[in-house]
């Protein structure tokens, strides 16, 4: 037992911590850009297959390396020189990752609950936070996750089961079948969106975990996905969800408890600061890793390396490149799930992996 | 690390307000000039906004116009005598039957950008004059605006801003309450020149690029 390796528990309470900030911010708009339409609520649903192969992906790769993250299985599976490059490239995918999180965090504070604000103040301090979080004992992140967890999820159910009552269905009914190839699509989309936190499998651990909390893990995003669509479209209709921004945030406005209590809408959005913390933190940590083990040979020393990250990531958020933001899906499927299985199919043809 | 969570609450504190442009956010109470009603009209091409903030004993009434909703919102602030307009809290939106037509490409995003107000407000929308009169009227004739609304709502729930840019997107057009004046000497001679009492005046049709037409009952 040592600080710098995670348990199981606690690898998985930062990968869904992490997951859930993206989840919220980019559904169901993202969902409506592609012409899913109405049936933007079935992605989810569709979406819990690939998730459910992404948890089974990222299990069996860490089966064979107890106590090691995944930059040591890239060069157990593909050799030194393969495996660092790789894990190079992962470090920079990191630092964007980090950089889009930081920015779109900071967008959504703007906009929700200082709309005078400029989103300088929030990028200084999610980075410095994420930072302290990364230099720290991982175990310690990581125990962090495990109290904010419940909090969270007490959370998460104050905000979206009042919604419930509030669905009408027509919103949700698909004119034609014309939506659904969109709607397919947009599975790999909320797998996508969903799998930004899977960094944490690049955080040592002492253990994999079982087979299945991985798949319920991926597969509760997926169905969070599912709650958040259906409560957003089902109360303001596709059309409209697709003009507003921040849909999901801007029903909060309206959120009453008991006809005594409303406008709660900033100590609700507030909550979603752990989410970023957590998030930026494990992509952070992720970073340093990956850069010290490329460079070292292991992940010992990895201060500068995350030092380096955040600053990286303030820079690249501060400057705003929406270039960069648009190539994020693409790169992240191609890297994640493709890199990944790619690296998995080697691994077991040289039986490593 | 022990270390490094003291400091974290202490940075969150940041995000409540320290920051210099974090603190634009935060005016103080006795600063602040909460709107309750707010009324749109279209006068001479430019947008009028007019709001009613009732107060201790008297109801501030403000009006400007500007090009667009935002423009005229802002024109609204010297005329507010260094207080600060306060839209989050407002219960009612009135609007003329020219303002109606823009409710969906200014009207709501100014609430969704700017206004921070509820998209749940209860809409009524005018028959015949301009919220700003209807609002002037119900001021002289004593009455707070809002109340006055409030006892027209209908037995069921008011139909809501966030409920008419639904139904205009979904199915083409959307039924609103419509409201009148009432001018009040007419049957009390006793009553304030002008003064006005808000009226049920059936309902409104909205359809996007058309003008509102008026029924008398709900079909």
């Amino acid at each position: 037992m040592n600080g710098h390796t995670l348990t199981a528990r606690q690898r998985l309470a930062l990968l869904w911590l992490g997951a859930i900030s993206p989840v919220f911010q980019r559904l169901p708009g993202a969902l409506l850009q592609q012409g899913a339409g109405a049936a933007a609520w079935l992605a989810p649903i569709l979406a819990l297959v690939p998730l459910g192969l992404a948890g089974l992906l990222f299990c069996r790769l860490l089966r064979p390396l107890p106590g090691l993250g995944l930059a040591e299985g890239l060069c157990r599976c593909l050799g030194q020189p393969l495996g660092r490059g790789l894990s190079l490239v992962f470090a920079a995918w990191a630092v964007v990752l980090c950089a889009s999180s930081l920015r779109s965090g900071a967008e959504r504070f703007c906009f929700a609950v200082f709309p005078q604000s400029g989103a300088a103040p929030f990028l200084l301090v999610m980075s410095a936070l994420g930072l302290m979080g990364a230099l720290g004992r991982l175990r310690t992140l990581g125990r962090m996750a495990e109290a904010v967890l419940p909090f969270l999820l007490l959370g998460l159910a104050l905000v979206l089961l009042p919604g419930l009552p509030g669905i009408e269905v027509e919103n949700l009914r698909i004119p034609d079948g014309a939506q659904i190839p969109p709607a397919a699509l947009g599975s790999l989309v909320v797998t996508n969106t969903a799998s930004a936190a899977a960094f944490a499998a690049f955080l040592p651990g002492e253990s994999v975990g079982r087979r299945r909390d991985w798949l319920w893990v991926f597969c509760s995003l997926g169905l969070l996905g599912l709650l958040l669509c259906a409560v957003t479209l089902g109360r303001l209709g596709a059309e409209l969800s697709g003009e507003l921004p921040y849909p999901f945030f801007l029903l909060l406005r309206d959120l009453r408890f008991l006809r005594l209590l409303e406008r709660v809408e900033a100590l609700l959005c507030a909550q979603w600061v752990f989410t970023d913390f957590f998030l930026t933190a494990v992509l952070l940590s992720a970073a340093g890793l990956c850069a010290a083990t490329v460079c070292t040979g292991d992940g010992t020393r990895r201060r500068w390396p995350t030092v380096f990250a955040s600053a990286a990531a303030l820079g690249l958020a501060w400057l705003n490149p929406a270039a960069l933001w648009g190539l994020l899906p693409t790169g992240n499927a191609l890297l994640l799930f493709g890199g990944l299985t790619l690296t998995l199919v080697v691994g077991r043809l040289r039986k490593v992996a | 690390m022990k270390r490094w969570i003291c400091i974290f609450p202490a940075l969150l504190c940041l995000l409540t307000g320290c920051g210099p442009s974090l603190w634009s956010n935060y005016q103080p109470v006795e600063e602040l000039l909460p709107v309750e009603t707010v009324g749109f009209d279209v006068v001479d091409g430019q947008v009028q906004i007019t709001v009613s903030a009732p107060g201790e004993g008297s109801t501030t009434q403000l009006t400007a116009r500007g090009d667009t909703v935002a423009a005229a919102a802002e024109n609204l602030r010297p005329w507010a005598g260094g207080a600060a307009l306060f839209f989050p809290h407002t219960r009612y939106a009135l609007l003329s039957p020219e303002a109606a037509e823009r409710l969906s490409s200014e009207i709501l995003p100014w609430f969704t950008h700017s206004g921070r107000s509820r998209l749940a407000i209860p809409v009524f929308i005018l028959r015949e004059g301009t919220a700003r009169a209807l609002l002037e009227g119900l001021n002289a004739a004593g009455q707070n605006a809002g109340q006055a609304l409030e006892a027209l709502s209908p037995t069921e729930q008011p139909v809501t801003l966030l409920e008419l840019a639904r139904e205009l997107r979904r199915s083409g057009s959307a039924l609103c309450p419509a409201v009148a004046g009432g001018a009040l000497h007419e049957h009390d001679p006793a009553a304030a020149e002008g003064a006005l009492c808000a009226l049920n005046a059936g309902y409104a049709r909205l359809r996007p690029g058309a003008a509102v037409e008026f029924t008398e009952v709900q079909p």
